[in-house]
């Protein structure tokens, strides 16, 4: 497989949100504003690639017996690199984000691609396959808060989109929108991309 | 000596744990120590702006200026008018609004127990202490969508103007019993508070940390007064 081809099938023909369905929890509850999601998905991105890279690294010399346990350590290392960055340069955004952060942790994504992908390959393969992975879960993300945030607030990236005229819609800023976007994106996809029968 | 090499051992993942341990949470130690001044000057600053937020009706009344602008004006306006107290045998911080030597009102950093673990708050008082003028619940534990709604705007507002004295105040018992009523109901007294549906210790929770917490602060004030 070229570089190329891994990030294409991680990132899309097996997109962890839409094909796997991992990594729900996040995408349900960061969604409603298009920064948000833009910030979180960038942050999966950066814990996902390194973590992936670094777990590649030590694969040969991890004892089989503790594998997941390093790789938790591993993953929970980036994504308290992720947190501290954000309280001490972006705090309006982590602020808001909340114990999503820290929860980065626990999304199945990371440990789904390290037992998967990283504890197998080499390690700038793993660190594409990671890439790929987070961007296909950034692209769900956003899609998403694109929609939530166009019509639960008239603004997208917070730039006012619609005038005045413009009644928000509450059930959009609420989590329960981000169900029935997710489930119709997901048929969306099954039905143009796979060419699934609906 | 068999041929077993140290890899097979039953030591080596624990060896192996130990120091992939070290080395991580030595890294992670290192970034934390680079970015600690920062998180806490950040911590500062919206504390300091809480405060300012909190005072700013009473010092824009003074000085003729709209209370936004003086927001706005972080962090001169806060080195202007705002300056930290202290009131003798009261361990709380006390901040006070002052516009030439006036009085305009005070500022204390109050504490009690939720629900499910400790709440902090400011809390804004007349200069004569008998008016609570706005609170603001910074730290707290409650029940996110529940009793975590003590935060919004629409529960601290009621606070806003809140007669928080007794007219026949004894030492020990100088506040006012705030009442709850329902949310959404209207309130027919100046002392009634609407809780949170689904919340009833932390909405009477609030209540009794304002009661204990004012109670403390103003017999500070009384003592301090006379001296």
């Amino acid at each position: 497989m070229t570089k190329k081809e891994i990030f294409k099938i991680s990132a899309f023909k097996e997109n962890s949100v839409w094909r796997q369905i991992l990594g729900i929890c996040s995408a349900l509850a960061v969604t409603n504003l298009m920064v948000n999601s833009l910030i979180m998905g960038l942050g999966v991105i950066f814990a996902l690639a390194l973590s992936c890279f670094t777990i590649s690294l030590l694969r040969s010399y991890t004892p089989r017996s503790i594998r997941m346990m390093v790789q938790t350590l591993i993953i929970a290392a980036y994504v308290i690199i992720v947190d501290i960055f954000l309280r001490a340069y972006i705090p309006v955004v982590s602020k808001q984000l909340g114990p999503y952060v820290g929860l980065i942790i626990t999304n199945c994504i990371l440990m789904g691609r390290a037992e998967a992908f990283a504890s197998q390959n080499k390690p700038l393969d793993s660190l594409i396959d990671g890439l790929g992975a987070g961007v296909g879960y950034t692209l769900v993300l956003l899609v998403i808060s694109f929609i939530r945030e166009l019509f639960g607030f008239g603004s997208l990236f917070g730039i006012k989109v619609f005038g005045d005229w413009w009644t928000n819609w509450s059930i959009m800023v609420m989590a329960p929108s981000a169900f029935f976007i997710l489930a119709m994106f997901i048929w969306v996809i099954n039905v143009k991309y796979y060419k699934n029968k609906a | 000596m068999s041929t077993k090499s140290f890899r097979d051992t039953m030591l080596y993942p624990i060896v192996f744990m130990l120091v992939i341990s070290f080395v991580f949470v030595g890294v992670l130690a290192v970034m934390y120590r680079g970015s600690q001044a920062k998180i806490e000057a950040y911590e500062k600053e919206t504390y300091q702006k809480m405060v300012l937020s909190l005072l700013a009706t009473s010092i824009g009344e003074a000085t003729d200026t709209k209370p936004f602008h003086i927001i706005a004006d972080y962090p001169n306006s806060y080195n202007k008018y705002v300056k930290e107290i202290s009131f003798a045998g009261l361990d709380k911080r006390v901040f006070i609004a002052e516009v030439d030597t006036v009085v305009l009102g005070y500022c204390v950093d109050i504490t009690g127990k939720g629900l499910w673990g400790t709440m902090r708050a400011l809390v804004a008082l007349s200069p004569d202490f008998k008016t609570l003028h706005g609170i603001s619940i910074y730290d707290q534990m409650e029940t996110p969508g529940l009793g975590a709604r003590i935060g919004e705007e629409w529960f601290t507002n009621q606070f806003n103007n809140f007669p928080i004295l007794k007219t026949d105040g004894k030492p020990g018992d100088y506040v006012l019993d705030a009442q709850l009523i329902p949310e959404g109901a209207k309130a027919e007294q100046t002392n009634q508070i609407q809780q949170i549906t689904g919340a009833t210790i932390t909405s009477s929770s609030v209540i009794k940390m304002l009661k204990g917490e004012i109670n403390l602060v103003y017999e500070a004030y009384l003592r301090q007064a006379k001296l």
